[in-house]
């Protein structure tokens, strides 16, 4: 272990003695956690698609030290650097994501995607973090009583935001940006007129959506119903964990990764529970409950607005996107195409994870009261 | 700027903390419980949407005869199954043939309209109902077709097998059948069942991509099939067409109930012939439920009557009490032994051993039965293999019945002198007569080439053996009692039998099975033959006349077919001359131009 003089006033050294070592810790074996699953999980579906043993294990591993550095990187920076990081960033993938439309690729029927340089990147995995920080300085400028209406500038955004992604279409991105940002707003204070109206309008919607949109119908139906049609997915996941029961199957011994197509993606968790068990199933639920808890314990100490907020956006969206990938796993909810952040397989989502969570460790630094 | 925070109530960031921290703890509730139950609830629901599995039907194992005839084949056929989930009867392009093309279906595959709609409107699964069993390949071939042209969507086929049997009735005893899936269910079908089946194997297929752009790749959960083992039997398809034509006529001539012939290769054991008559043709589709095919040769009991003699006398023989020349006093043809009556059909007074076997005769049989007591005659039957199994293992086989000497009576004891009191099959007859001509070394039948079998057994005298196999031949020459098993230009030793039947354990007044066993040639055994004529009806009912004389027809050609030559050419020579002379006492006859 480096060691720091706590008189080390250098970048690192004051780095070293204000940033939260807990949350640190635990994203970093979260990151630990999902290389070791990738190489469980990876090998079967590279041979399926005949591509080499190790090819999304080694694509992914080329893509830690960028990831490491992006996310200790940024969180030696200051809340204000952060703020303008994150602001100009915004604006960079909001372009991107628009651009999207026209000269994306297409994958499983949805242009996300942008390929430059022999790298493809998904640019509204980077609007995720950075339009939470834009929404919480913009809610926290519309609580400190200025005359600069925060507030609209916060939902004209979001407007853009959501329906940029609806036009992709991407409606799981656009769920989680959206409670995200309804929590950050609630947060700051949405009039609970509002939230009422929120709550209506959330659930006409849904009752809409399921009435008339075909897709939906039908997985909620599976979801309460798993006679009434196609479970391959939840069926083979939910056998996972029977058979992985207290200790596991053991590393490789696992059949789930052999038969699902989305193994070191959504259902990586399956893979876990098959694999590794029930004892590690309680570990990795309890790192990402760790990095919630310790972003809230921050939040009620914390005497800054924005910071405050923007930790409360980066942490909700954290630990949201973990919860829904894990229920739907585990058939709580209907299943929904949702990464396990920093396990799932994935370049853009791992920099994007490390860069939102860069921000948080940067976030979270403990600071001389109220100062940015 | 420092205090901005508390601009905001805290209570909203408590209200999302306790929801935030509350989710995780509820996954983590639901991997406890996932993990720690075990329920089979769970399993298998919805798989064929995304995967798909077929399976390798092993193809099942020819059966052959000895010379690579072929007695059992399987065939491609298709179990047709309609899937109603995607069921379409045209496509657009030719909408308004729907009615039309299911007709033509319907009509394929043998089926009404109304049946064809009511098996899909029953069908117990959403996606698959078979329609069709075992249907040829020209008509999938139509079908397919009819989906080319016209769009008809929503059949596919299982690959089955369908069995055929070229030798049909005449080997249908001995092989069985197989059911509609292929299993052997009788006979060496179901004997061999294992070995013919094989192993059959699966791909498991798993589905890539969305819905539209699907396409299916194997997985490792697949495997390869192994196909059946053929088989070559002992038998000789040419020998069991000659046994089967002359049981049926010699049947049928005595109005029998059924007739069986076993022939044994006399060196190797093997079954050459093993025949029966009535039995129905397994290729007929209505005879596995109306039919049928009884293996009687190893199936059927019945007393043995006096082919059990030669066994007598070689036991006589051996005791060293008797010898050739003894003189067993039989008259006046009538033998008491307690309430117990044995009968000759006259009085022959005092027989040689070979006289007792040239008439039959009961009275000396069960007067040497009693002079060597049981557990001599017991032994020596033992020995021979009757009252065992052959080793077959045929199903539902009978070892016949040979009860313990030590629960003889006196009566039982001079019975089983003259063949009553113990029951055996034909198979066990023909065995043992080829045991006792090859030296009195009995060796296990065999029926599938290559099969494992017991060690081959010295279990008499080859001296005294091939003696009583000379004596025997005095039966079928002039005052013996199966001058009718006589083959022209071959020595035969034989031995009539004519049993009274036993109907559910008693004896029936008039009904009789007509027996004749014996090996050929004589001088140089090859075949040792067992007939059984069953309930002969036509008033004839002596073994040397009903038995005998399929013996004669069937060893005749069997020794033509198998290329022995001839050990009594003279026969022959004189049978030429004889009809060299009539012929010329023909022609000289005027008026016969």
């Amino acid at each position: 272990m480096i060691s720091f003089s706590r008189v080390d006033t250098s970048i690192l050294g004051r780095w070293w003695w204000t940033v939260d070592r807990w949350l640190l810790a635990s994203l970093l074996l979260i990151i630990a956690v999902g290389a070791i699953l990738t190489l469980a999980a990876s090998p079967p579906v590279a041979a399926r698609l005949h591509l080499g043993t190790y090819h999304f294990a080694l694509r992914q591993f080329s893509y830690l030290p960028l990831a490491l550095t992006v996310m200790i990187g940024i969180s030696l920076f200051s809340p204000i650097m952060i703020r303008r990081l994150a602001t100009v960033a915004f604006i960079g993938f909001l372009i991107l994501t628009a651009s999207t439309l026209f000269l994306g690729s297409e994958i499983k029927g949805a242009a996300r995607w942008i390929s430059f340089a022999g790298l493809t990147l998904q640019p509204s995995e980077f609007l995720k973090p950075t339009f939470a920080v834009v929404a919480a300085w913009m809610f926290s400028e519309w609580r400190k009583d200025t005359n600069f209406p925060g507030h609209f500038v916060a939902v004209g955004l979001y407007v853009v935001v959501a329906g940029l992604l609806v036009a992709q279409p991407d409606f799981g991105m656009t769920a989680v940006i959206s409670a995200v940002w309804g929590i950050q707003f609630f947060i700051a204070g949405l009039p609970v007129f509002f939230v009422v109206l929120v709550a209506f309008v959330f659930l006409t919607g849904s009752m809409v959506a399921y009435t008339f949109v075909d897709h939906v119908k039908s997985r909620v139906d599976r979801f309460l119903d798993p006679t009434s049609g196609d479970n391959y997915q939840i069926t083979r996941s939910l056998e996972a964990f029977q058979n992985g029961g207290l200790f596991g199957t053991g590393p490789g011994e696992g059949e789930i990764k052999n038969v699902l197509p989305d193994a070191h993606t959504d259902f990586i968790f399956a893979v876990a529970g098959e694999e590794f068990g029930l004892i590690a199933c309680l570990i990795i639920i309890g790192l990402f409950a760790t990095v919630v808890l310790r972003g809230f314990a921050r939040m009620f100490r914390e005497d800054n607005l924005f910071v405050l907020l923007a930790v409360g956006g980066l942490v909700t969206q954290f630990g949201l996107q973990a919860v829904i990938n894990m229920a739907s796993t585990t058939h709580l909810m209907p299943t929904k195409g949702m990464t396990l952040p920093f396990i799932s397989y994935g370049g853009s989502s791992l920099v994007s994870l490390a860069l939102g969570m860069g921000m948080l460790l940067a976030l979270t630094r403990r600071r001389a009261g109220g100062d940015l | 700027m420092a205090d901005d925070a508390l601009t905001i109530t805290p209570w909203r960031r408590k209200f999302v903390a306790i929801c935030l921290i509350a989710l995780p703890v509820v996954v983590a509730g639901r991997a406890l419980v996932l993990q720690t139950e075990r329920s089979d609830k769970l399993t298998n629901a919805g798989h064929d949407r995304y995967t798909r599995q077929f399976d390798l039907q092993a193809r099942r194992g020819m059966i052959f005869d000895r010379n690579n005839e072929p007695l059992a084949v399987s065939a491609r056929v298709y179990h047709v199954f309609a899937d109603p989930g995607v069921l379409q009867w045209a496509d657009e392009k030719h909408a308004g043939n729907e009615s039309e093309n299911k007709s033509k279906v319907a009509q394929i595959l043998g089926l009404t309209v109304a049946e064809l709609d009511n098996m899909i409107a029953n069908s117990t699964s959403p996606r698959y109902t078979v329609v069709a069993r075992q249907v040829r390949p020209a008509q999938w071939a139509a079908i397919r077709e009819l989906s080319r042209a016209q769009g008809v969507r929503g059949f596919g086929v299982e690959h089955k097998e369908r069995r055929y049997y070229p030798a049909a009735e005449v080997m249908s005893p001995v092989l069985g059948f197989t059911d509609v899936d292929g299993k052997g269910i009788a006979g060496l079908e179901q004997t061999v069942n294992t070995a013919l089946s094989g192993q059959s194997g699966k791909v498991v297929q798993i589905a890539i991509g969305s819905r539209d752009t699907k396409v299916f790749e194997p997985v490792h959960m697949s495997k390869a099939r192994k196909d059946g083992e053929n088989l070559g039997l002992t038998i000789d398809l040419r020998l069991q067409h000659v046994a089967y034509r002359e049981l049926k006529k010699h049947a049928l001539r005595h109005k029998a109930q059924s007739a069986s012939l076993v022939a044994v290769d006399v060196s190797t054991g093997e079954v050459l012939s093993m025949a029966t008559w009535p039995a129905d043709n397994p290729n007929d589709p209505e005879m596995k439920t109306k039919g049928v095919i009884v293996n009687r040769p190893a199936l059927t009991t019945f007393e043995p009557g006096s082919t059990i003699k030669p066994f007598t006398i070689l036991n006589a023989l051996e005791s060293g009490v008797y010898n050739a020349n003894t003189m067993v006093k039989t008259s006046p043809g009538i033998l008491r032994v307690d309430e117990f009556k044995v009968r000759d059909t006259k009085n022959y007074g005092d027989l040689t051993l070979e006289g007792i076997l040239q008439k039959s005769s009961n009275v000396g049989a069960a007067k040497i039965a009693i002079a060597l007591g049981p557990e001599a005659v017991w032994s020596m039957l033992d020995r021979f293999g009757f009252g065992k199994s052959s080793g077959l293992n045929l199903p539902f086989e009978s070892a016949g019945r040979l009860r313990d000497w030590n629960n003889w009576y006196r009566a039982d004891l001079m019975a089983a002198g003259y063949g009553y009191g113990l029951s055996v099959t034909l198979l066990q007859l023909a065995n043992g007569y080829a045991g006792l001509a090859n030296g009195g070394v009995s060796t296990p039948p065999l029926l599938v080439k290559g099969a494992l079998r017991s060690p081959r057994r010295a279990v008499a005298d080859p001296k005294l053996s091939a003696q009583v196999v000379q004596m025997m031949r005095s039966v079928v020459v002039e005052g013996g009692t199966g001058t009718r098993a006589a083959v022209l230009g071959y020595s035969v030793a034989g031995k009539t039998g004519t049993s009274l039947k036993q109907i559910n354990g008693e004896y029936r007044t008039g009904v009789y099975q007509s027996l004749f066993a014996g090996v050929i040639p004589a001088t140089q055994p090859k075949l040792a033959i067992a007939v059984l004529v069953d309930e002969p009806a036509s008033g004839e009912y002596y073994g040397g006349l009903v038995a005998a004389p399929v013996f004669s027809s069937f060893a005749t050609e069997a020794m033509r077919l198998l290329n022995v030559t001839p050990d009594l050419p003279e026969q022959i020579e004189q049978m030429r001359e004889k009809e060299r002379e009539a012929l010329e006492a023909l022609e000289e006859e005027p008026g016969n131009e």
